[in-house]
C-alpha cells in the first residue's frame, strides 16, 4: 500500500466520535509544524498498543481489560516459553535453542494494539489506514483476519489453493455465504477473559452445531444418521466428510537474517486431504474420525540456534487434529457416496504418508495413522 | 491600618492570578498557537490532503522498513 494512501485520513472520518477528538488525544506529537518531523515529534503511531493501558481504555474498558488474555495478544500456545506446545519435543539440554526461537521469531507474531483489527491493516502487514481511519466494529475479512492468516485460511476460505487431486472452490459461508470471520469468531471470544493455550481450548470456539441443528431434518439424511451421532460406528467430525483438500506444510525452520532480523523457511507446502483416527478424544472433540494437517515443525526448526534441540519428536503427532475452512456440502468424500471413502485409501493418513519421516515422527503419528482403512459396502448399503 | 488591609487584598489577588495563570500555562493553553504560522501545517491539513502528503514523501522518502524475507508458508 502507498504511503500516502495508508496515512490519508477520509473525511467522514471527523464526523464519527474519534474524528472529534484532537489528534494529539491519542497520538501525541506536534500541533504545528513545518515539517514532518517536527510535527511527528513524540508521536505515538499505535496509541492502543499497551491495551489496559492505552488511550482506549478509559472508553472501551471492558475490552482493553480482557483482551491481554487472548492469544492474538502473545500468541502463548506458539511462543511462550513456557506454556508453547513446541516445548513438550524439546530436549532438555537443547532448552535454550528453542527459548531462542520462540522469542526472537515465533513471538514476533501477534496484533499490535487495537488498531490492527479496528482500524488498520495489520501492522504485521505494515498496516495502512482501512477506511482513511474510520474506525469499524467488526474487522474485515480480507483487510484484517487474512492480512496475517493467509497461507491457511484465506486460501481455504476463499478458494486460492490448489490440488492435484481435485478442483477447488471457496467455502460455501464465504461463496456464495458472504459470510465474514467474525459471524462464527465473535467480538466476546476474540476480546478474551477466558484464560486457555491453545485455539482448540476456547470453551467460545465456534462449533457447525452452533447453526447446523443436529434435529429432525439433520438426520433425515442417511450419512448423517450413520456417521454424524455419538452412537455412530464411526463417528466423524463433519469436516470429514465437508471439508475439500486444505493446506499442509513442511520443515519449518526459523533463523535469523544478517541483519539479525527474524524469518523463516518452510520445505514445502501443499493441498491435500486426510483423516485420522482422532488421537485426543476430548468433550468437546468427540469423534472416532478426524480431519488432521500436517504441521510444518521439524526436529530442525531450531537448528539456527543449536543443534539437537528438538530431540522429542515422538511426543506429539505432527498430523494433527484440523478445523479447515474450506467447507463445501459436496466433496470427494461425499460425491461418490459411501466408496468415496469406504476402501478409498488415498484419503486416510496411512502409513504410505509417514514415507520420508524420521522414525520418532513415524512413532509420534501412530495414534493418528488409519491402519485399516474402511472396507467397501454393498450397493445397497450406498443408497 | 487600612493601607495593610489593602496590600493584603491586593496580595491574595495576586496570589489567586498567579495560580490561575499557572494552571492555564500548566494545561498547555496559554502556550499553544490557536492559529499555524506561515508554512505550517496541522496534523489534518496534512492528512487529508492526499497531493501534499505525495509531494512530503517525495522530498522526504520515509525509511523502508527493515524486514527479513520469508519463504514458504507459515
Amino acid at each position: 500500500m502507498e504511503a500516502d494512501i495508508a496515512a490519508l485520513v477520509s473525511p467522514e472520518f471527523f464526523d464519527t466520535v474519534h474524528g472529534k477528538m484532537d489528534c494529539r488525544y491519542c497520538h501525541n506529537g506536534v500541533k504545528f509544524a513545518k515539517t514532518r518531523a517536527v510535527a511527528h515529534e513524540g508521536m505515538e503511531p499505535l496509541p492502543s498498543a499497551t491495551y489496559a493501558k492505552s488511550v482506549c481504555a478509559p472508553c472501551h474498558k471492558k475490552i482493553t481489560d480482557t483482551f491481554a488474555t487472548t492469544l492474538h495478544a502473545d500468541t502463548r500456545g506458539v511462543s511462550s516459553t513456557t506454556t508453547a506446545q513446541v516445548l513438550k519435543r524439546a530436549n532438555p539440554a537443547g532448552m535454550d535453542a528453542v527459548k531462542q526461537g520462540l522469542t526472537k521469531n515465533c513471538d514476533t507474531c501477534h496484533v499490535s494494539g487495537c488498531g490492527d483489527c479496528h482500524v488498520s491493516r495489520p501492522q504485521f502487514n505494515d498496516g495502512g489506514f482501512v477506511k482513511g481511519h474510520v474506525f469499524y466494529k467488526s474487522p474485515n475479512s480480507l483487510n484484517n483476519c487474512m492480512g496475517c492468516h493467509g497461507s491457511r485460511i484465506e486460501k481455504e476460505y476463499t478458494g486460492k489453493g490448489e490440488s492435484t487431486k481435485t478442483v477447488l472452490h471457496a467455502d460455501v459461508h464465504w461463496s456464495p455465504g458472504g459470510m465474514q470471520c467474525t459471524e462464527c469468531h465473535t467480538a466476546k471470544w476474540m476480546h478474551g477473559g477466558d484464560v486457555y493455550d491453545a485455539r482448540y481450548d476456547a470453551p467460545q470456539a465456534p462449533k457447525c452445531p452452533d447453526c447446523h441443528k443436529q434435529d429432525t431434518a439433520f438426520m433425515a439424511v442417511k450419512m448423517h444418521a450413520q456417521h454424524a451421532t455419538p452412537e455412530s460406528k464411526a463417528y466423524l467430525q463433519c469436516q470429514v466428510c465437508h471439508a475439500q483438500d486444505y493446506n499442509n506444510c513442511t520443515s519449518c525452520h526459523v533463523a535469523l537474517d544478517k541483519n539479525k532480523l527474524p524469518f523463516f523457511e518452510t520445505k514445502s507446502s501443499g493441498f491435500d486431504f486426510n483423516i485420522g483416527r482422532n488421537y485426543d478424544k476430548t468433550d468437546s472433540k468427540p469423534w472416532d474420525f478426524i480431519v488432521v494437517r500436517h504441521v510444518p515443525v521439524f526436529e530442525g526448526t531450531f537448528d539456527f540456534y543449536g543443534k539437537n534441540a528438538l530431540t522429542k519428536m515422538d511426543a506429539e503427532p505432527t498430523w494433527k487434529y484440523a478445523t479447515p475452512h474450506s467447507i463445501q456440502r459436496v466433496t470427494r468424500q461425499t460425491k461418490k457416496g459411501c466408496s468415496s471413502c469406504h476402501d478409498n485409501r488415498d484419503i486416510f493418513l496411512t502409513e504410505d504418508d509417514l514415507a520420508g519421516l524420521t522414525s520418532d515422527e513415524v512413532k509420534a503419528n501412530q495414534p493418528v495413522v488409519v491402519n485399516r482403512v474402511p472396507q467397501g459396502v454393498r450397493n445397497s448399503e450406498e443408497e | 491600618m487600612t493601607n495593610k488591609i489593602l496590600l493584603r487584598r491586593l496580595a491574595l489577588v495576586g496570589l489567586l492570578a498567579a495560580a490561575a495563570l499557572a494552571a492555564v500555562v500548566m494545561s498547555g493553553c496559554s502556550v499553544e498557537p490557536v492559529v499555524a504560522d506561515e508554512g505550517e501545517y496541522s496534523c489534518i491539513q496534512c492528512h487529508t490532503d492526499r497531493e501534499l502528503l505525495k509531494a512530503d514523501l517525495k522530498a522526504d522518502p520515509q525509511p523502508v522498513k527493515a524486514k527479513a524475507v520469508s519463504a514458504g508458508e507459515g
